[in-house]
Order: structure tokens, then C-alpha cells, then sequence
């Protein structure tokens, strides 16, 4: 169901549109740039592509463990994706049967857990735990190792108008790289990051980021103040970074109690900040005007691991989790009703509902 | 005089044989100039001693000894095969797995308790059945059952983060006598120095007005509260007196063990297994990763994998691992499903752990769970099953071995349960 583009813009009046369901959990989705399809994918290795009208279900089907993210151009109607396994694939995602271009294993050494296409389409770029940055052209081939991170890459974003590649790590690092690939600076977001004396790991990091290129705008969203490496429970906190300044403009909480990171962020054409968190017992999806700390609206949800806008701009879709049952902790579950947790995508639309949905809904 | 009586007839022997050269010996040498040589080597052979390693919280099974990729719960590791053709462990653990050869490892664990409050008292008491009496932890029941009072250091010590005492709660109906020496980080006690203006003979006065007073002060007390401030003590004086078991560590066995707290920690109950110690438990927290489960196991198992397969490769070399069982356990899994956090619950429905050692067979893989990992498959085995082949690894019968306490003799296992005949030689 499509709704006027006349409509006006208002979070407050959010409603979900439509509900895309998988059986395994989903952390990754995003829309296609053209806007016919959101697609998504996460735990197990298939990427899911669902068209938004009609609702057919496509799976992309070729990476051999968890896909960690994947990134569109638009322009040659290329999808590529990374996996825990290191590998890359490229593929056309416009088809009515997917269609694979080129795939390389070894593209990182352990996980990718992120892509990211430059504005001109031209490169790609790939992040993961083996703390270097790497960049592609549209064959494959690779271009530039950028290194100095010293914590997992946990999220990378090109900015729309520089071309300008951030890379934000475990560590609570985020550097910035220009177009020739050098590092321009290093912007500390460690209030993301959390080593208490106790602890055996790192917990934290920057999860996200989403820029707001009118403003020139980092968003930053993790969690800070860790308890424990162990439930890794934390206050969810998105730090706004002034790039004119590298210095922090302002930091964004949840209203809704939650106790795990800000997996998802991205910005609004009216410049409301979108974030989507997880929590032990649910989280929200949030929606700041980042010149005051507290959202304008919040929509209390289970844990949500990412949010992308639709190329209309009235759209957003959410990952986020959906209980099938106990997970067996504290109480006796019955193999025959313990079955995987599925993933949800969510398609809101950021306006009023028409008339004719609110009778029916 | 201690109200408990140990029927193990091994034991019993070993005893005797050890009183009988003690006679006629002179008094004040120690014990090995008093044994003849061959009575020295039996004990020797015969002196068989324990490392348990404890990850608190829970290590997934599904990320270490028993992964599962590509299936529902499977998580997002590969498996890797391991010096035994056949058999894969998580590719967290590649030294682990090349140490496979010396591992027995038990993958259908099955445990009642799912709450760490409960389930780790009684996963170290081996869940005995509840006869209304508080059970000792293995530490404290080897230390009675196998103990050696003669020794120059204390037969059960725990090393730990954070920090350390005397423990004497894990004696349970023994006594504190059989209690911990918990070591803060694996550091001796504090104010382990005798004061410089303290001469030995002004030290050894005051203790002798410390135990006159002790005796004053016990009359009409709670024995075990007193009992456990005196065998404190007496442990502390023996630390004192090897204060070398905590010189530091050269850089390689440094840096083959790991400079993280569990590396640390392992090398040092190492050592005081070398020098001697009967029990030593070598605990690390934090492995309850309801949350962000797979970050905190891509950062934890190699804590664990490194120090874990050195100190197995070092024993197995030098010839230890013939008489020192190595246990590396936690009080039960991790749920096969993913919560909302991408972590894993607690799960004692299907877990694994790994033994080596002290007799067990070498490079065995005992059990198997469902193709998703949540259920046993074939070879449920409960705690009490590993109590009793523990003993049995350690030369005592659990069948006819029982406590006695208060008239009301007390099986030292679960008696629903047995040895494992599978992981004995």
C-alpha cells in the first residue's frame, strides 16, 4: 500500500506499514536504492529480499555462515556483502532470480561485519576483525588496505558529499579517510568503549553511524558504561560529533529502558536523528531533534539491530527481533518447541494513516 | 581427632606403608629421607593430583568442544579438525585442537540446575543427593580422601581474581580443616613476609601464645569458626616458608601462557602443582555472556585456548599429565538458541567438558547431542558420573568409599550413578 508523497513528514505518527518475517534472527536491512525491495539478512547465510508491494520473498543464497552487511549501488544495480567467513560477493540484486557477479573468500582474514558503497559507486569498502579497512572497485578488485585500527571495525559510512570514509572500532575510535585513502584524523568516541579492571574483553564500540552532510554531522551510537563483559549490560548513547570541529556537539539517550547498544542510526531529510537500540528486555526505536538530549518520539519495541530510510524518505525499515518461545534459561523448554528465534523486518511509514487504514486497522 | 573415616582401601594401604617407614626414622628430616627408595617411588608414582580449571558463567559449548556451523543454533564459527581424524572443535580453540591426542572430552553432559546461585555448589559437590548434610566441594573432598598432611604446602588452593582467604565453606561436613586457600590473583597472601624486626625465635613465641589463646578461646565456641582461623594460619606458615612459588615467570613461559588474568592464572596453578599442591583450582569469571555472545567468545575461548593447550603440550611432555588430572569445566552450557541480545542463556541440557590425565584415555570423544545442539543424543552423563570417575582416576573406589558423619555414613558420589568406564584406561 503506498501512501501520498503529499503526505507530510511526522515521526509521531509512525505506523507500520508492513511486516517481513524470516526464520532465523536478522540484524542487517536496508531498502534497494530504487525502492522496490527491502532486504535483509544476519543470522545464517541467506540474504532475504522482499519486494515492499508485493510482498514476494527472494533469497540470495551463497555465503556459508552469518552475513555481516551488505550495501547497494544504485547506479549498476550491484548488491555486495561480507560474511564471518571473510568472504565478499557481488551480486545484481534487480533480477527476478538473483544472480551472483563474482565472490572472493579471503577478503578479510575472519569476519567482515560491514560494507559500505561510495557515493560515485565506484568503491567499496569492507571492515572487520582483522582491525584493516579494505577497498574494492566494482570487480573485485582490491585497492587500498587502510590500517590503524586497533579494535574490530564494528561500522563504516561513506559521508554523501566528501566521499570521505569513516571506519569506527571496538575501541571507541572512529578515523577518518579521504578520498585517496589517507587518514585525515582520528575522532575519539571512546565514551562508547568500556575496560573495566575486571574485565577479560572490550565491551563496546562504535556500532553505527549515520551522517547528516547539511549540518556536517557524525552520529556515533553504542553504549557506554559497561557492567560486565558477560550480560554486557550498559546505558545505549549516541554521541553527535561536529566534523567542523571534531568535538562532540551533543549526546542522545533513550527515554525507554534499555540495556544494550544503539545498533542502528540514520538521518531524516528534516534532520530527526533515527536509532534503533537492544535491550535484555526490549529497547525502542527512537527519533531525536538532536538539539535536545530527549527523543521527540519513541516506539518501545524487542531489540532492534538496524534502521535504514527508504529512498522516498517517508519510509524506514527496522530489524529487530521476534521471540519464538523460551531460549531454555531458567526454565524447562520441550525439544519439540524449541526452535530458533525468527528476525523481523518492519516497514514504518513517518506519517499519519490514512483514514481508510485507521478503520481497518 | 577427625569424626570421619575413609574405607578406601588404597588409601588405607598407602598409609600404612608410609607410618611404617616413618618408624624408627629420624624425627625433623623431611619425608623423603625417611622413606626407602622404593617406598619413596611408589608414593611418588602413586601421588596423583588435580588442576580443575573453572570458567564461571558458562563457556558455550557450541563455541568450543562442540560446534555445530551452518546449523539453526550452530553460530557464526567454523569447526576445525584436530589432531584425532574425525573429530572438530571450534576454530576459537586451534592450539586446544591440536591437543586433542591427550583430551577426553564429554559432549552429553546433562545437569539439573540452570542458575548459577545454586548450580555451581552443586556441580562442585558433584550433586550429591540431598541427605540434608552440606557436601565438600571435589577440592576439599580430595583433600580429605587424598590429602597429605605431611606435605609442606596446603593440599587444596584455589587461585582466583580478585580477592583471596581461607575458604573454609568449601569443606562443607568435613571441616574447615579441608577448606581453600583462595590466592587473590594468584598472589601469595598479604603480609606474607615475616617483619625484619621479627626474629624467627620472637615469631615463634608469639605463635605459641596464639595457639594457647586459640585452645582458651574455643572452649564453649563454635569449633568450625575457630578450626578455620587456625588451619588458615597454618596454611599461611606454609606459604611463607616457599615464598619462591611466587617468584616471577621467565618471558617465554609468559608469553606461552598468556599475559590476560587466565593465563596468569593457569601458569601459576601449574606451578603449584609442580611443587606440589594436591588441588589446585584455577577459576575465571565472566564467561555468562547473556549478552553479545559471539563478540565476547571471539575474545574469551582464545583466553582459554592458549594457556589451556600449553599446559597440556608442557605435562605431556614432561611426563605430568601421567599422574595430574586436568578437568576444564563450568557449571553447565549455553543455550543452543540466540537471545535478544545475541547471547546465550544457561543451558545444562547439553554441555561439554574436558578432562586429561592421571590415566584417562587420550584423545576420546565420549557422547554426542542432537544435530542442533540442544539435546543429548546418545550417553547422558550428570556430574555424579564424573564424580565417581574422578575418583576412581585418583585411585579411590566410590562404591564402597564413604564419610562418615555423626554415625551416618555418606556415599563420597551420587549413588545413581558410576564411573565412566569409556574414559578410563
Amino acid at each position: 500500500m503506498s501512501v501520498s508523497s503529499a503526505t507530510p513528514l511526522d515521526v509521531t505518527k509512525a505506523w507500520v506499514q508492513s511486516k517481513f518475517q524470516w526464520k532465523r534472527q536478522i540484524t542487517a536491512t536496508r531498502f534497494s536504492p530504487c525502492g522496490q525491495f527491502v532486504f535483509a539478512a544476519g543470522i545464517g547465510g541467506a540474504i532475504i529480499r522482499w519486494d515492499i508491494e508485493s510482498e514476494q520473498q527472494v533469497l540470495f543464497e551463497s555465503h556459508g555462515t552469518w552475513v555481516g552487511d551488505f550495501a547497494f549501488d544504485g547506479e549498476s544495480k550491484r548488491m555486495y556483502s561480507g560474511d564471518y567467513h571473510g568472504t565478499l560477493t557481488c551480486w545484481d540484486y534487480s533480477l527476478d532470480e538473483p544472480k551472483q557477479i563474482w565472490q572472493k573468500a579471503g577478503s578479510h582474514n575472519g569476519w567482515i561485519r560491514k560494507v559500505a558503497v561510495s557515493p560515485d559507486g565506484s568503491t567499496i569498502a569492507t571492515g572487520g576483525n582483522d582491525l584493516s579497512v579494505r577497498l574494492w572497485n566494482a570487480k573485485g578488485r582490491s585497492t587500498e588496505e587502510l590500517d590503524g585500527h586497533q579494535g574490530y571495525i564494528f561500522s563504516l559510512i561513506f559521508h554523501p558529499e566528501t566521499g570521505d570514509l569513516f571506519s569506527g572500532d571496538q575501541l571507541g575510535i572512529v578515523r577518518q579517510w579521504n578520498k585517496k585513502g589517507e587518514l585525515s584524523r582520528e575522532i575519539d568516541v571512546s565514551i562508547l568503549h568500556t575496560r573495566l579492571d575486571n574485565f577479560l574483553t572490550h565491551v563496546g564500540g562504535v556500532r553505527c553511524m549515520a551522517i547528516d552532510s547539511t549540518r556536517n554531522l557524525l552520529a556515533c551510537g553504542g553504549f557506554t558504561n559497561a557492567k560486565s563483559n558477560s550480560f554486557c549490560p550498559g546505558d545505549p548513547l549516541i554521541s553527535i560529533i561536529d566534523l567542523e570541529s571534531v568535538t562532540e556537539a551533543i549526546q542522545l539517550k533513550p527515554v525507554i529502558k534499555a540495556d544494550g547498544p544503539i545498533n542502528g542510526l540514520c538521518f531524516l531529510s528534516d534532520g530527526t536523528l533515527v536509532g534503533v537500540g537492544e535491550g535484555q528486555a526490549g529497547a525502542s526505536l527512537s527519533f531525536w531533534d538532536i538539539q535536545k538530549p530527549e527523543p521527540i518520539h519513541a516506539i518501545k519495541m524487542l531489540s532492534g539491530y538496524e534502521v535504514d530510510i527508504h529512498p522516498d524518505g517517508m519510509r524506514l525499515a527496522v530489524s529487530r527481533y521476534k521471540s519464538n518461545g523460551r531460549t531454555g534459561n531458567g526454565r524447562h523448554v520441550l525439544p519439540e518447541e524449541y526452535v530458533s528465534n525468527d528476525g523481523l523486518v518492519e516497514v514504518l511509514q513517518l506519517s499519519e494513516k490514512p483514514m481508510e487504514d485507521a478503520d481497518s486497522a | 581427632m577427625n569424626p570421619f573415616k575413609c574405607n578406601q582401601p588404597d588409601h588405607d594401604l598407602s598409609r600404612r606403608q608410609v607410618l611404617g617407614a616413618l618408624t624408627g626414622a629420624a624425627a625433623g628430616m623431611g619425608m623423603n629421607g625417611l622413606l626407602s627408595p622404593a617406598i619413596a617411588d611408589e608414593l611418588k608414582s602413586k601421588r596423583k593430583q588435580v588442576l580443575l580449571i573453572w570458567l564461571d558463567g558458562g563457556i558455550s559449548q557450541l563455541e568450543s568442544w562442540d560446534p555445530k556451523p551452518g546449523t539453526e543454533f550452530g553460530g557464526p564459527f567454523r569447526a576445525i579438525p584436530t589432531s584425532i581424524p574425525g573429530v572438530h572443535i571450534s576454530e576459537l580453540m586451534p592450539k586446544t585442537a591440536e591437543q586433542m591426542h591427550n583430551l577426553a572430552v564429554v559432549r552429553s553432559m546433562c545437569t539439573k540446575d540452570e542458575n548459577h546461585s545454586s548450580g555451581v555448589p552443586r556441580i562442585l559437590r558433584g550433586d550429591p543427593k540431598n541427605r540434608g548434610v552440606t557436601y565438600p566441594y571435589l577440592g576439599a573432598a580430595l583433600s580429605y580422601l587424598r590429602g597429605d598432611e605431611q606435605v609442606e604446602l596446603p593440599n587444596y588452593i584455589w587461585v582466583k581474581p580478585g580477592s583471596g582467604g581461607f575458604i573454609w565453606q568449601h569443606a562443607g561436613f568435613l571441616g574447615a580443616k579441608y577448606g581453600a586457600l583462595a590466592l587473590g590473583d594468584g598472589k601469595p597472601p598479604v603480609h606474607i613476609n615475616r617483619p625484619a624486626e621479627i626474629t624467627e625465635a620472637i615469631d615463634s613465641t608469639r605463635n605459641a601464645i596464639r595457639r594457647q589463646l586459640n585452645e582458651k578461646f574455643r572452649l564453649g565456641r563454635r569449633a568450625a569458626d575457630v578450626d578455620a582461623y587456625d588451619y588458615s594460619f597454618e596454611m599461611a606458615e606454609k606459604l611463607i616458608k616457599r615464598k619462591d612459588l611466587f617468584d616471577d615467570f621467565t618471558p617465554a613461559e609468559k608469553d606461552r601462557y598468556g599475559t590476560h588474568p587466565l593465563g596468569r592464572h593457569i601458569l601459576q596453578s601449574k606451578r603449584l602443582i609442580e611443587e606440589g599442591v594436591m588441588f589446585v583450582q584455577c577459576h575465571s569469571y565472566h564467561w555468562d555472556t547473556h549478552g553479545d555472545n559471539f563478540n565476547m567468545h571471539l575474545d574469551l575461548v582464545p583466553q582459554i585456548d592458549k594457556p589451556f593447550a600449553a599446559l597440556i603440550e608442557d605435562w605431556e611432555q614432561s611426563g605430568m599429565l601421567d599422574n595430574v588430572l586436568v578437568l576444564l569445566m563450568s557449571e553447565f552450557g549455553r543455550t543452543p538458541k540466540i537471545n535478544q541480545r545475541l547471547g546465550r542463556d544457561h543451558w545444562p541440557e547439553a554441555w561439554s567438558l574436558a578432562m586429561a590425565g592421571c590415566g584417562l584415555n587420550r584423545g576420546v570423544v565420549l557422547g554426542k547431542t542432537t544435530d542442533n545442539g540442544a539435546w543429548v543424543d546418545d550417553s547422558e552423563y550428570d556430574i555424579g558420573h564424573i564424580f565417581h570417575t574422578i575418583f576412581k582416576a585418583m585411585d579411590i573406589n566410590s562404591l564402597t568409599t564413604e564419610y562418615h558423619i555423626d554415625g551416618q555414613p555418606l556415599p563420597i558420589a551420587h549413588d545413581d550413578y558410576g564411573v565412566i568406564e569409556e574414559l578410563l584406561a
